[in-house]
């Protein structure tokens, strides 16, 4: 192999090799990819490949990255009843390995009274509007370290859960539609955009945009936020002038290099290392590269597909760059009572150039609740 | 006028800053403390060259945090849109050749400014394909042919 040419001058020595770099700051860079490019960076040499897989660089990455999920289900028969957890993977044993649970969490969080938009902004999880067909402007604020619930300043305009898409972006919380109105109006509205600015903690309006309004789900990637529906993805960019901020684009997937129409609906949709993942109910978990803006099913390092999933509940980044998948699988019992186990499915993602597959950690059950009960919130906080 | 401290590259040369500006360097900071500044500080490893990158990248923060604590006060909306411009300011400050992002690098971790040492690191791997890797840090491949040949069917989903 040729040698790649060195600048030679008298000041200045040759560029040091990797190896020839105090092996802190080839960790530090390490830390600073995202963890779905370790695979494909152990290909580079074998010194790197045992620095990937090397204990002191998960010890970085954790003291980095770290954040908890929180996962709420609540009671549907009785609005007052919702339960916190986090997910934490149990001690591994000389006899056992790692598995997953949901631990109640230590200091109970209070919950709004809706089940609203969420989202999370570093350690606070901000409820935003009103549940399902009841509007609010409330905004109520869940520091997730002390466990305290305070009430911030509301909106303009009444937003309801299910229509009203929602992004963080440079630190400030873009709330996009969900004015909720007369049923004949549902198609398209126009509606005031409302920022809220992390920093100083007040809203401000950032212009009208014309939306649809159906029930949506969304996620902020690459500074735009996504709002996935049915056949279409509406793009939001604050960057751009008002009136062209809202991009609409036919859903498309690409499957062995032939691109097709993609409809299909999706309703739980997450976002792992500025990746958007997206759960399908014909399709599976997807997704979307945006340099092609195309959805692209998430496949094992073989090609084949993950393991099948009916319904997914709830997704969300876990770990520092994993995908976790929650779902909930009836059990019948005796006498027709109807339990149901919590089912989790841990993916690790591997990503190379304009590719990402996935590969299977951990699945297993998380234990059983009533039939009563569902999921309400699930949501990747920084600690 | 606030107290200036004297840098001096390998190659002699002296730069003069403001205190503030030097403050960013955590080992500089730690000299001010015990008070064994004067005369200058010799960077027998930091270059001319990067020196004056160093100091510019302390500047540009110094200023940056200081607008910021000025504007504290307001209702301060566009607060986000400064930290963007620092950020736009930040990746156009490390597009530079690989031997000077080494160096800034190195000088970095030598003098402590973790901002600083962090945006080079990142910029060193992140987004770069293996070859662009392999050249940037001098890498000869020592893996076997078998060997390359399990690490490449590992990384085979990445090549349709």
């Amino acid at each position: 192999m040729a040698k790649p040419p060195r600048k030679h001058t008298t000041h200045h020595p040759p560029p040091p090799s990797l190896s020839s770099l105090p092996e802190e700051i080839v960790l530090r860079c390490l830390a600073l990819v995202p963890r779905s490019y370790h695979l494909s960076l152990s290909w580079v040499s074998q010194n790197l490949r045992s620095l990937v897989r090397s204990p002191e660089l998960n010890g970085l990455r954790s003291t980095r990255h770290k954040s908890s999920l929180y996962v709420c289900l609540r009671n549907h028969y009785n609005d007052t009843s919702f339960h916190w957890f986090t997910l934490c993977p149990t001690e591994e044993t000389a006899t056992t390995t790692t598995e997953y649970r949901l631990v109640p969490n230590p200091t109970p969080f209070p919950h709004p009274k809706h089940g609203s938009l969420t989202v999370v902004a570093g350690s606070k999880i901000f409820f935003i509007g009103g549940g399902s067909s009841e509007p609010s402007s409330d905004l109520w604020i869940l520091d997730t370290r002390s466990g305290n619930m305070t009430k911030g300043p509301s909106m303009s305009v009444p937003r309801e859960k299910g229509e009203a898409a929602v992004g963080v972006i440079d630190g400030k919380i873009y709330v996009i539609g969900g004015g909720g109105g007369l049923q004949e109006e549902r198609f398209n509205e126009e509606i005031q955009v409302e920022v809220f600015d992390l920093k100083s903690e007040t809203w401000e309006l950032a212009g009208m945009e014309n939306v649809r309004k159906t029930s949506r789900c969304s996620a902020s990637v690459e500074g735009k936020v996504y709002m996935v529906e049915y056949g279409e993805i509406n793009v939001y960019n604050p960057r751009e002038c008002e009136r062209e901020r809202m991009v609409r684009m036919v859903s498309q997937r690409l499957e062995r290099g032939r691109k097709d129409m993609l409809n299909d609906s999706a309703f739980i949709v997450c976002v792992v290392e500025d990746v958007l993942y997206a759960f399908f109910y014909q399709s599976g978990v997807m997704w979307f590269n945006t340099k092609l803006n195309v959805w692209r099913r998430l496949l094992d390092r073989d090609g084949k597909e993950l393991p099948f999933i009916f319904h997914v509940d709830a997704m969300a980044e876990y770990d520092d760059g994993k995908l976790v998948i929650l779902y909930m699988l009836s059990e019948k019992e005796v006498y027709h009572t109807v339990t149901k186990s919590i089912r989790c499915m841990l993916v690790s993602l591997h990503r190379s150039g304009d590719m990402i597959c996935g590969t299977v950690d951990w699945s297993g059950s998380m234990g059983t609740v009533p039939d009563s009960v569902d999921f309400l919130h699930c949501l990747a906080v920084s600690d | 006028m606030s107290k200036k401290i004297i840098f001096e590259s390998s190659e002699g040369e002296s730069f003069e800053v403001d205190e503030a500006v030097a403050l960013e360097c955590q080992t500089i900071k730690n000299m001010i403390e015990d008070d064994c500044t004067d005369g200058g500080i010799p960077l027998a490893n930091v270059n001319s060259a990067t020196l004056t990158k160093v100091i510019d990248y302390c500047k540009k923060h110094v200023e940056a945090a200081a607008a910021a604590e000025a504007n504290a006060g307001d209702k301060d909306i566009y607060g986000a849109n400064k930290d963007i411009e620092l950020k736009t300011w930040d990746e156009e400050f490390v597009k530079v050749d690989q031997p000077l992002l080494f160096d800034l690098m190195l000088a970095a971790n030598f003098l402590i400014i973790p901002g600083l040492l962090d945006l080079t690191c990142k910029t060193m791997m992140r987004g770069k394909t293996v070859l662009q890797i392999r050249e940037i840090f001098h890498i000869k491949k020592d893996y076997t042919d078998a060997e390359e040949a399990e690490v490449r069917k590992e990384n085979a989903w990445a090549f349709e």
